[in-house]
C-alpha cells in the first residue's frame, strides 16, 4: 500500500527544526529532513581539474572543475564546478593559510547526500564559520528528499551545526505524517 | 670531418643567470654541466634552479638531474623533482619542464602539493610563473585537514 503523503504548498518562508531534538520528541517528518556536517572530520574533493590562484585581495582561490566530488564524514556532494575561497592571509605575507575554506561555492547540478537525505539545487554556497549552506535553483525549485517527504523552495538555508534548515519561496513540503503508535 | 667533432665541454660546478633589465629572473646552479656544442644541449647533475617570482618570492627547484635546450631555453628536471612555489607551498613530481618564454613550469607526471593542512595531487601540472597560477589535471585530489 502506498504511504499517504500531505502535501502543503506555502509561499513565506519556512523553519524546520532537522535533527537537534531527535530521540526527545516523536519523530516528524520535519526531523528527518536536514543535513548535519561533522566539521571537524577532514574534507575531501575529487575533480578532473583544478585552477589555484593569489586573489589580489590576499586571500587564496581554489576552483574545481568537471565531474567534482566532496565528502566530508558522511555527507557527499557532487557538482560540475566549485570554488574554495581562503581566509585572508596575513598581512605582507605570502604564506597560504591552510586548512579548511571559509566559504565553498558549488555550481552545476549540484547534489548533497547524507543520512537519507538528498538535496538538489544549482548552486549550494557553504559558510565554514556560520556553519551553514544555502541551496538555490535556477529553473526549478531547489528540493530536499528524505524517502517520501520532499521539500522544494526556491532558497534552502541548512544550519549545518543545529541540523536546522528553512526553506524560502515558493515552498512546497510533501511530508508522510506519522504512522500511528509511533 | 668526424674526428675534428667538438668534444663535449665537461664544467664542474657551475652558476648560470638570466636577467631582465635589474632583475635575476633565473638562476641555474648544477654540480656538473656535460655541453654538447653541437646539439646545443647541456646535460645537468645536482641541479637547482630559482626563479623569480614577484611578491610571491623566488621559486626554488632542485633535482638530480635535468636538460638544458641551449637553442629553445626550455629546461628540463628529472630523476624526482622537489621544490617551493612560494612559502608553506612544496611540491614533488618526476620530471618538469621550464619553458623560460612562456614562463612556465610543466609536469606531465603525477605530481604531489603540500600546503599547512592541505595535500594536492594529480595527474599533471602547469604553473603560469607571473601569476602563479597553478593548474592541476587528471584524477585531482585534495585533502583539506582542520587546524
Amino acid at each position: 500500500m502506498r504511504p499517504r503523503l500531505l502535501s502543503i504548498a506555502l509561499h513565506a518562508g519556512l523553519l524546520l527544526a532537522a535533527s537537534g531534538a531527535a530521540g526527545e520528541q516523536p519523530e516528524t517528518a520535519a526531523q528527518r529532513l536536514g543535513i548535519v556536517v561533522e566539521s571537524g572530520a577532514p574534507l575531501e574533493i575529487r575533480a578532473d581539474e583544478l585552477e589555484a590562484l593569489p586573489d589580489p585581495s590576499g586571500r587564496d582561490r581554489v576552483i574545481f572543475q568537471q565531474n567534482v566530488r566532496v565528502s566530508q564524514g558522511d555527507m557527499l556532494l557532487h557538482c560540475n564546478w566549485l570554488e574554495a575561497i581562503y581566509p585572508k592571509r596575513a598581512e605582507g605575507s605570502a604564506t597560504p593559510v591552510g586548512g579548511q575554506p571559509e566559504r565553498i561555492t558549488a555550481r552545476g547540478a549540484v547534489r548533497i547526500l547524507q543520512a537519507g537525505n538528498e538535496a538538489n539545487c544549482s548552486e549550494a554556497v557553504f559558510d565554514n564559520q556560520a556553519c551553514s549552506a544555502e541551496c538555490t535553483a535556477s529553473g526549478g525549485p531547489a528540493t530536499l528528499r528524505h524517502g517520501d517527504d520532499l521539500i522544494e523552495a526556491d532558497r534552502i538555508f541548512f544550519d549545518l551545526c543545529q541540523g536546522v534548515l528553512k526553506a524560502r519561496g515558493n515552498v512546497r513540503i510533501q511530508a508522510r505524517p506519522p504512522e500511528s503508535g509511533k | 670531418v668526424r674526428g675534428l667533432e667538438a668534444p663535449p665541454l665537461v664544467l664542474r660546478g657551475i652558476a648560470l643567470e638570466g636577467w631582465t633589465g635589474a632583475v635575476r629572473d633565473l638562476s641555474v646552479e648544477a654540480a656538473q654541466a656535460t655541453i654538447d656544442l653541437e646539439g646545443r644541449v647541456a646535460k645537468l647533475d645536482q641541479v637547482r634552479i630559482s626563479l623569480a617570482g614577484g611578491e610571491a618570492g623566488p621559486l626554488e627547484v632542485r633535482s638530480p638531474s635535468g636538460e638544458f635546450d641551449l637553442a629553445r631555453d626550455v629546461l628540463w628536471l628529472r630523476g624526482g623533482v622537489e621544490g617551493q612555489t612560494r612559502p608553506g607551498e612544496r611540491f614533488s613530481t618526476a620530471e618538469l619542464r621550464f619553458d623560460q618564454e612562456s614562463g612556465r613550469l610543466h609536469s606531465a607526471h603525477p605530481v604531489r602539493i603540500e600546503r599547512p593542512n592541505l595535500d594536492l595531487t594529480a595527474s599533471a601540472m602547469d604553473l603560469e610563473l607571473a601569476a602563479r597560477r597553478l593548474h592541476l589535471y587528471g584524477s585531482v585530489r585534495a585533502e583539506l585537514r582542520s587546524k
